[in-house]
């Protein structure tokens, strides 16, 4: 569903800080797969997700999404198809509007005058049932403004506002990575959960290796713009912590930078 | 006294509908408009220019809205497809409708209504007979009017993408809107309403001159932080607070005039409670973030 054809990005052309990042990245994803990204800084991570996105594009080559070009796309048409939890809580939120009225704006994607308030306590039930599968005592809090919740509970209703408007790919941008180990383990179960239910295909970025073998049913290790490992199913099951960081250390033997 | 009080309720409503405008900007969007000063004479000229050609006040209104939405719109482009800040986008556009309110009032910079039937020379008064009143009635009809149709915008899907530019302008783009159209039809909502109310002070005062944009933002912002900031803890409509607001900042002005303050102050004293209201503002909002800061647990 997802292709990338020889594509090219260097940052900062033409200057001292010219940034060749991608050369010639090629890779399919196929739908329904959870696809984890791992990767140190400045492998290219985050650059991936923008590409997609619409926030940064390629010099050269295609990025095909079902078969069509993303690259004529801005930001917001493509956002109708492709679902994004950002690193930072604050960016899947409205923070001054209250809950019940963040989701029902993801929910309801219709005509700009046709939604209207009345229509938010029609679906209190609902979005109460939903709240309720998150076991985080949100479904008693639907008109409590977002910018009183935790970093943790907000990250989990982007997940919810993400995944509502029924997204046929979702982005998952190390969206536990601001957060405490608590509540980050309290998102991966949340989102394990939601995917199982939900079925979209799936592109998460972690930092953490735990997370990264724990999770998804294909891996995917960046080093430097490049590819360096690609494991499905079975193999990723057998993947070791340990065969991580050995990659990690052969690619970058002059580093001091350590991944947990 | 009745006339004095009669006095504030004029045009502290006139105001109302200029601070429902600025508000729109500055409380929802979250930008500085400074077009305002610009879009009020605009409204004010179009209105003088078509009543004294005959046309119905009521009309004349019409065309003040849609010229206000205009150049809202243009301020709005400025900012989001040139990229200009919404600070210098606002002083571009007021200053570029100087020339522009004076072409439209073919060259003179006051136009003065003799004869013409304003928007209070009305049929019904003139058969159930005139009142001191008549004219406080018309403009609360209009107010309730106005109220009635923003507050149901605001509660359409687009008045929640209006608040989304002040609070989270990425989440419109995930949402799958752009957020750059969104800003520019809440630019022009927002002026239309604000050359609206200078039409408005046309019929009131039977008198349009070029520089009665001057401090409009000013005045706007005031009325409208103060109506906030006293009915905060209130189950009032930002609209309600909005229009109460413009009525007591009225009655402030109206009293320190009463009691001795020379006119070539206004400005001066506006400023004054402005920075007052900001400050009031800002302790109250230290407090409640401190109160939120308490409750806030995971």
């Amino acid at each position: 569903m997802l292709e990338f054809k020889h594509v090219f990005k260097t940052f900062n052309r033409n200057s001292d800080f010219e940034l060749v990042l991608f050369q010639d990245l090629n890779f399919a994803i196929a739908k329904d797969e959870f696809v984890v990204i791992i990767g140190s800084n400045g492998s290219g991570k985050s650059t991936l997700f923008n590409l997609l996105g619409g926030q940064v594009s390629p010099e050269s080559g295609k990025i095909l999404f079902e078969g069509k070009d993303l690259n004529q796309k801005t930001h917001h048409s493509r956002a109708k198809e492709i679902g994004r939890v950002y690193q930072d809580p604050l960016m899947g939120t409205a923070p001054s509007l209250s809950i019940l009225e963040n989701l029902s704006l993801a929910k309801n994607q219709g005509q700009l005058l046709n939604f209207k308030k009345g229509k938010l306590n029609n679906e209190r039930v609902y979005f109460k049932n939903l709240l309720k599968q998150l076991d985080m005592n949100l479904e008693d809090k639907l008109d409590n403004k977002v910018s009183l919740l935790s970093g943790g509970q907000r990250q989990a209703i982007s997940l919810l506002m993400a995944l509502l408007k029924s997204p046929k790919l979702l982005l998952l941008d190390e969206h536990t990575a601001a957060l405490d180990p608590k509540s980050s383990k309290k998102i991966i179960e949340i989102t394990n959960h939601l995917l199982a239910k939900h079925h979209t295909t799936t592109i998460m970025i972690t930092h953490n290796i735990q997370e990264a073998l724990e999770n998804g049913n294909r891996l995917l290790m960046f080093n430097q713009g490049e590819i360096i490992l690609d494991v499905k199913n079975q193999a990723k099951a057998a993947l070791k912590r340990e065969d991580i960081i050995s990659l990690f250390h052969k690619y970058n033997q002059n580093s001091f930078e350590i991944i947990n | 006294m009745m006339s004095f009080i009669i006095n504030i309720l004029e045009q502290g409503s006139l105001y109302s509908i200029l601070t429902l405008g600025v508000m729109i900007s500055y409380q929802i969007l979250g930008i500085s408009d400074l077009s305002v000063d610009g879009t009020y004479p605009l409204g004010a000229v179009i209105s003088a220019v078509l009543i004294k050609n005959g046309f119905s006040p009521w009309i004349s209104l019409l065309f003040a809205f849609i010229g206000g939405g205009l150049a809202g719109s243009v301020t709005g482009i400025l900012n989001t497809k040139l990229k200009i800040s919404n600070l210098l986008s606002g002083i571009l556009v007021m200053t570029a409708l100087y020339s522009i309110n004076l072409v439209i009032a073919g060259g003179r910079s006051n136009l003065p209504l003799l004869q013409e039937k304003t928007l209070f020379d009305n049929f019904i008064f003139d058969k159930i007979g005139t009142t001191p009143y008549q004219k406080v009635i018309v403009l609360f009809l209009i107010i309730f009017g106005l109220k009635l149709v923003i507050d149901w915008l605001f509660s359409t899907r687009l008045g929640y993408l209006f608040k989304l530019v002040g609070d989270n302008e990425n989440l419109i783009s995930e949402l799958g809107h752009n957020p750059e159209t969104i800003k520019i039809i809440g630019l022009a909502v927002s002026n239309s309403l604000v050359a609206l109310s200078g039409g408005v002070a046309v019929s009131l005062s039977r008198y349009y001159d070029i520089s009665i944009g001057t401090g409009m933002i000013i005045l706007g912002l005031s009325s409208g932080i103060l109506g906030v900031t006293l009915l905060k803890k209130s189950k009032f409509k930002l609209t309600s607070m909005v229009i109460v607001g413009a009525i007591i900042y009225r009655f402030i002005v109206a009293l320190a005039i009463r009691y001795g303050l020379q006119p070539q102050y206004l400005r001066l004293v506006t400023v004054i409670i402005f920075i007052a209201t900001l400050l009031l503002n800002q302790t109250t909002k230290l407090n409640s973030k401190r109160k939120v800061e308490e409750n806030v647990g995971i």
